[in-house]
C-alpha cells in the first residue's frame, strides 16, 4: 500500500516535472521567440536615426558620385593624350586617377557606415529591402571588388603599361571602370528609386512578384540618365578645384600652368555636361508626374517647391561664376581683349535671366504687402513665377553661356577664310532666331495647356538651343580653318580669384545636389517605400526645409573636409623631383 | 564721368529710380490699381543682392576695371591738403561707420512688425482624393441615351407648346454626349455664379464683388499657375474641403474657403469644377499618359 502511494506520489511528481518542463520549454520557446523578433527600429543618440542615416548616405553618394564620374574622363583625356601624342593628357588623366585611387577607399568607408546604420537602425525595412532586391545583394560587392580592383590596376599600372600595345590595354581597363562603375550605379540606383516609385510587387501586401520590374522602376531610367551626368559635373568640378588648390600652393610657373590647364579642362567638362542636366532633370519630373501626378504636384507646387527657387539661385550661381570664370580666361589668351566690350551685355542678360528665374510665384510677403497686392501674387512680377518664364530664363542662360564660350574659343584667331563674313552672319543669325524663337514659345506657353506647354514647348525650346550651340560650333570647324593666330594661351596668367571661383563652383554643386537629393527623397513624405511600406518611426514627417539646409549643408562640410585631407594626401605622393617641362607644350 | 560714378550712377539708377519710381508706377498702370504697386520688399532685396554680385563680377573681370574702378578711391583716400577735399574726406569716412551702425541698428532693434509668410503654393492632397475622375467630363452610354430620350420628350412637348423654345435633339450618341457635357457645363456655371461668383467673379479672375473683403485676394483661376496646373481630383479636394480641410503642414493658410461638401453633393462640385474651368478658359491639368 505504501508503495502504491510512493508510486502515485512518484507519478504525481512526474506529472508535475512534465508540466513544468512543458511550461519552461513553452516560456523558453517564447523568450527565444522574443529574443530573435526584430525591432522596427533602433534609436541614434542625439541627432536621431534618420539624421545619422541621411549624413552617411549624402556624403557616400557624394564621394560615389566623385569615383564614377572621374573615370569617365580620365580615359577620354588619356585617350586624346595617346592620339594627340602629347605628355600632358597622361599627366592630368594620371592625376585625375590619383585622386580616385584615394577617393574609392573614403567611398568603401561612407557605405559601410551608410549599411551598418540601415541595419542597425531600420532592420525591418532593410529586411523588406533584401527580401525584395535579394539578387542584386549578391552580385553588388562582386561588381565593387571588380571595380576596385580594375581602378588599383588602372592606377598602379600607368607607368608599366605607358607605351606600345600595353597603352592599349591601359586604356581598355579604364574603359572596364567605367563600364563597371556604370553597372554599379545602376543597381544602388534600382534600390533608391524603387523607394520613390516601386513596381514589380503587390502595392497592397508589398509581397515581390517580378524582379525585373522591381529594378526596372518607373524612375530608374530617369535617375540613371540623370546621376549619370550628374557624376561628370560634379567629377569635373571637384578636380577643377583640386586643380586650384594646386594652382594656389604652386610656386613655379611650370606648375601654374599645369594647374591652371587642369583646371580650365575640369570646370569645363563640369559646365557642359552640366548644360545638359537640366534637361535630364526636366524628364525625370516629367516622369514622376507621369507615375504620380500628387508626387508632382508635391514636388513642384507643394512643400517641396521653395526648394526651387534656392535651386534657381544657386543654378544661376553657378551660371554667373562659370560665365565670370571664362571673361577671366580671356585676359590670358592673346588677342581676348577684342570681346571684352561684350562682357556687360552678356551679364545684363544673365542678370536679367536671373531676376526672373529667382522670383517664386508665390512671393514672400507682409501683411502690409498682401493688403496691397491683393494677394501673394504680385500682378507684374508674379508673371514670373511660372514654368514658361523659367524655362525660358533657363534657355536664354545657355545659349549667353554659348556666346560666351564661342567668344573664348576664337579669342586668339582671326578667321582668313574668304567666306568669313557670311559664316559670321549666319552665326549671329542663328542666336537671334533661337532667342526669338525661345521667347516666343515661353509668352506663348502661357495661354497653352499645360501638357502642350510641358511635353512641346519646353521640349523644342531645349532643342532649338541645342540646334543653335552645334550648329554654331560646327560653323566655327569652317570659319577657323587655317585661321591666324594673334598670340598664345598663356597658362598659369590667371589671377588668384579665378582659383577661388572653381573652388566656389565645387562647392556650390556639392551643395545643389545634397539638396536635390533631399528633394527627391523627402518627395515620398511617410513612406519607406511610396505607398507600399509606410515609415511608422518617430520621424515619419518631411523636414523643414530650414533644417534640411543645415543637414545638408553639414554634409557638405564632411565631404568637403575630407576631400581636402584627400588632396593634402594625394600631395604627399607627388615626387619631389621636377617633372618634364610641358608649359612649351602647353603654350603651343 | 569716370567709371566708378558709371557703377554708382547705373546701381542708383536700377535700383532706385527703376525699382522704386518706374516699376511701381508701370505695375499700377498694367493692371489698372488703386495703389502703386511696388515688388514686396523680399524679392526687392534679392534683386538688390544679386544686381550687386552681377556688378562686382562686371567690374573684377578685367585688371583694367578693377584699376579703373579703385583709382578714385585711391585718389580719394590719399592724405588731403585743399581743406574742401579734407573736409569732404573726413565726412564721408565718418559717414560709413555710421551708416554701418545705423543699418545694424535699424535691423536689429525690436519694431512693430507683421511677420512675412511663405505660402505654399499647392498643398499636398490627401490619398483619398488622389485618382478621382470627374464623371460628368465622359458620360456613360446609358446617361447619353437616358438624355437624348428626355430631350425627345422635349421636343415633343415643344413642338406642342408655343411658349416653349424649340429643342434640339442629337442624332447619336457622340453628339449626345457632347450635348450632355454642355448641358452639366451650364448647370455649373449656373451653380457656380451661386456659390462661388461672390468671391472668385464671373470671369473668375478673382475680383468678384465680395473679394475686397477679405484680406488675401480669392484665387484667380485665369491665371496659368491655379487651376490649369493642377489635375482636376486636386481642385475638387479644394472645393469639397475648403480651408479648414488645408493640411496642418505649412499653416498658417489664411484661407476662407468654405467646406464645400457641408452643402453641395458631389454631382454638383463635379459640375461646378465643369462650369469653373470653362468659365476661366482653361482645362484642367491631364494625367499624362502612363508609358
Amino acid at each position: 500500500m505504501q508503495a502504491k502511494i510512493n508510486r502515485i506520489d512518484n507519478s504525481k511528481y512526474v506529472v508535475r516535472s512534465i508540466f513544468l518542463l512543458l511550461f519552461l520549454g513553452l516560456a523558453g520557446a517564447v523568450w527565444g521567440q522574443e529574443l530573435i523578433e526584430l525591432p522596427e527600429y533602433r534609436a541614434f543618440p542625439i541627432i536621431g536615426s534618420r539624421v545619422a542615416v541621411w549624413i552617411a548616405a549624402e556624403v557616400h553618394l557624394m564621394f560615389a558620385a566623385f569615383v564614377l564620374g572621374v573615370p569617365m574622363f580620365a580615359v577620354i583625356v588619356e585617350l586624346i593624350g595617346v592620339l594627340t601624342k602629347q605628355e600632358r593628357y597622361d599627366k592630368m588623366s594620371k592625376e585625375f586617377t590619383k585622386l580616385l585611387a584615394i577617393a574609392m577607399s573614403t567611398t568603401a568607408i561612407w557605405g559601410g557606415i551608410l549599411l551598418f546604420l540601415l541595419l542597425t537602425l531600420y532592420p525591418r525595412f532593410m529586411n523588406y529591402l533584401s527580401e525584395v532586391f535579394l539578387p542584386t545583394l549578391w552580385i553588388y560587392p562582386f561588381l565593387f571588388f571588380l571595380e576596385a580592383f580594375t581602378l588599383y590596376i588602372y592606377y598602379y599600372g600607368w607607368e608599366r603599361m605607358k607605351s606600345g600595345k600595353s597603352k592599349w590595354f591601359h586604356l581598355y581597363l579604364g574603359l572596364q571602370l567605367n563600364i563597371v562603375g556604370t553597372v554599379l550605379l545602376l543597381v544602388a540606383n534600382a534600390w533608391a528609386t524603387f523607394m520613390m516609385t516601386p513596381g514589380g510587387v503587390d502595392m497592397k501586401t508589398g509581397a515581390l512578384m517580378n524582379i525585373w520590374e522591381v529594378i526596372d522602376n518607373f524612375a530608374w531610367w530617369p535617375i540613371n540618365i540623370h546621376r549619370l551626368i550628374a557624376n561628370v559635373t560634379f567629377g569635373g568640378a571637384i578636380v577643377a578645384a583640386y586643380a586650384a588648390f594646386k594652382f594656389l600652393h604652386s610656386s613655379t610657373d611650370e606648375d601654374k600652368a599645369h594647374y591652371d590647364w587642369m583646371g580650365y579642362v575640369g570646370n569645363m567638362i563640369a559646365i557642359w555636361s552640366f548644360l545638359v542636366l537640366p534637361f535630364a532633370g526636366y524628364w525625370l519630373m516629367r516622369e514622376l508626374y507621369q507615375y504620380d501626378q500628387t508626387m508632382g504636384i508635391t514636388m513642384m507646387g507643394g512643400f517641396l517647391s521653395w526648394l526651387w527657387i534656392i535651386q534657381a539661385v544657386l543654378i544661376s550661381s553657378l551660371f554667373l561664376a562659370s560665365n565670370y570664370y571664362l571673361w577671366l580666361g580671356m585676359e590670358r589668351i592673346d588677342g581676348g581683349e577684342r570681346y571684352q566690350k561684350y562682357i556687360k551685355y552678356m551679364l545684363s542678360v544673365l542678370l536679367l535671366c536671373v531676376w526672373v528665374w529667382a522670383t517664386p510665384h508665390s512671393l514672400v510677403v507682409s501683411p502690409e504687402e498682401v493688403a496691397v497686392m491683393g494677394g501673394v501674387h504680385h500682378p507684374v512680377i508674379g508673371i514670373f513665377g511660372v514654368m514658361s518664364a523659367k524655362m525660358t530664363a533657363v534657355n536664354f542662360m545657355i545659349l549667353t553661356s554659348a556666346i560666351g564660350f564661342m567668344f573664348y574659343r576664337r579669342a586668339n584667331k582671326v578667321a582668313t577664310v574668304s567666306y568669313a563674313m557670311p559664316l559670321n552672319l549666319l552665326q549671329a543669325g542663328i542666336f537671334a532666331g533661337v532667342g526669338a524663337y525661345v521667347l516666343y514659345l515661353g509668352v506663348d506657353g502661357y495661354f497653352v495647356e499645360p501638357s502642350i506647354r510641358v511635353n512641346k514647348y519646353s521640349v523644342w525650346q531645349v532643342l532649338a538651343v541645342l540646334f543653335a550651340i552645334i550648329s554654331t560650333t560646327v560653323i566655327d570647324v569652317f570659319l577657323f580653318k587655317n585661321s591666324e593666330s594673334l598670340g598664345k594661351f598663356h597658362w598659369g596668367k590667371m589671377p588668384q580669384r579665378s582659383q577661388y571661383i572653381l573652388i566656389f563652383i565645387a562647392v556650390t554643386f556639392t551643395w545643389l545636389m545634397g539638396l536635390m537629393g533631399y528633394a527627391r527623397s523627402a518627395i515620398r513624405q511617410h513612406w519607406h517605400v511610396y505607398k507600399v511600406m509606410e515609415d511608422t518611426s518617430v520621424d515619419a514627417f518631411a523636414p523643414t526645409l530650414g533644417f534640411a539646409s543645415n543637414v545638408v549643408s553639414v554634409c557638405v562640410l564632411i565631404f568637403l573636409g575630407l576631400v581636402m585631407f584627400i588632396f593634402w594626401l594625394g600631395s604627399l605622393a607627388d615626387p619631389k623631383k621636377k617633372e618634364t617641362p610641358v608649359v612649351a607644350e602647353m603654350n603651343r | 564721368m569716370n567709371f566708378f560714378w558709371k557703377i554708382v550712377l547705373f546701381f542708383v539708377a536700377i535700383r532706385y529710380g527703376f525699382f522704386e519710381v518706374v516699376f511701381p508706377r508701370v505695375s499700377q498702370w498694367a493692371v489698372n490699381s488703386p495703389d502703386l504697386l511696388p515688388a514686396p520688399a523680399a524679392a526687392m532685396s534679392m534683386y538688390t543682392w544679386l544686381m550687386m554680385v552681377a556688378i562686382a563680377i562686371y567690374i573684377l573681370s578685367s585688371e583694367e576695371r578693377i584699376a579703373d574702378f579703385m583709382t578714385p578711391i585711391h585718389q580719394f583716400l590719399k592724405p588731403q591738403t585743399a581743406a574742401a577735399k579734407k573736409g569732404m574726406q573726413i565726412v564721408v569716412l565718418a559717414a560709413i561707420p555710421l551708416f554701418g551702425g545705423w543699418s545694424y541698428f535699424d535691423v536689429n532693434s525690436p519694431k512693430m512688425v507683421s511677420p512675412t509668410a511663405v505660402r505654399i503654393q499647392h498643398p499636398t492632397m490627401p490619398g483619398s482624393f488622389e485618382g478621382m475622375k470627374n464623371p460628368l467630363r465622359d458620360p456613360t452610354e446609358e446617361q447619353v441615351e437616358e438624355f437624348i430620350a428626355e430631350q425627345k420628350e422635349l421636343a415633343e412637348e415643344a413642338a406642342e407648346d408655343e411658349e416653349m423654345e424649340p429643342v434640339t435633339v442629337p442624332n447619336n450618341i457622340e453628339d449626345g454626349r457632347i450635348a450632355l457635357v454642355s448641358k452639366w457645363t451650364e448647370e455649373g456655371a449656373a451653380l457656380y455664379a451661386v456659390n462661388c461668383r461672390p468671391c472668385h467673379g464671373m470671369q473668375a479672375d478673382g475680383v468678384g464683388p465680395m473679394a475686397v473683403g477679405w484680406r488675401l485676394q480669392p484665387a484667380n483661376f485665369r491665371d496659368p499657375g491655379t487651376i490649369a496646373t493642377i489635375v482636376e481630383e486636386y481642385a475638387f479636394w479644394r472645393v469639397s474641403k475648403g480651408g479648414p480641410g488645408l493640411p496642418s503642414a505649412s499653416t498658417p493658410w489664411d484661407s476662407a474657403m468654405p467646406i464645400w461638401d457641408l452643402d453641395l453633393s458631389e454631382n454638383e462640385r463635379w459640375k461646378i469644377l465643369l462650369g469653373e474651368y470653362f468659365l476661366a478658359g482653361v482645362g484642367p491639368r491631364q494625367t499624362e499618359k502612363l508609358e
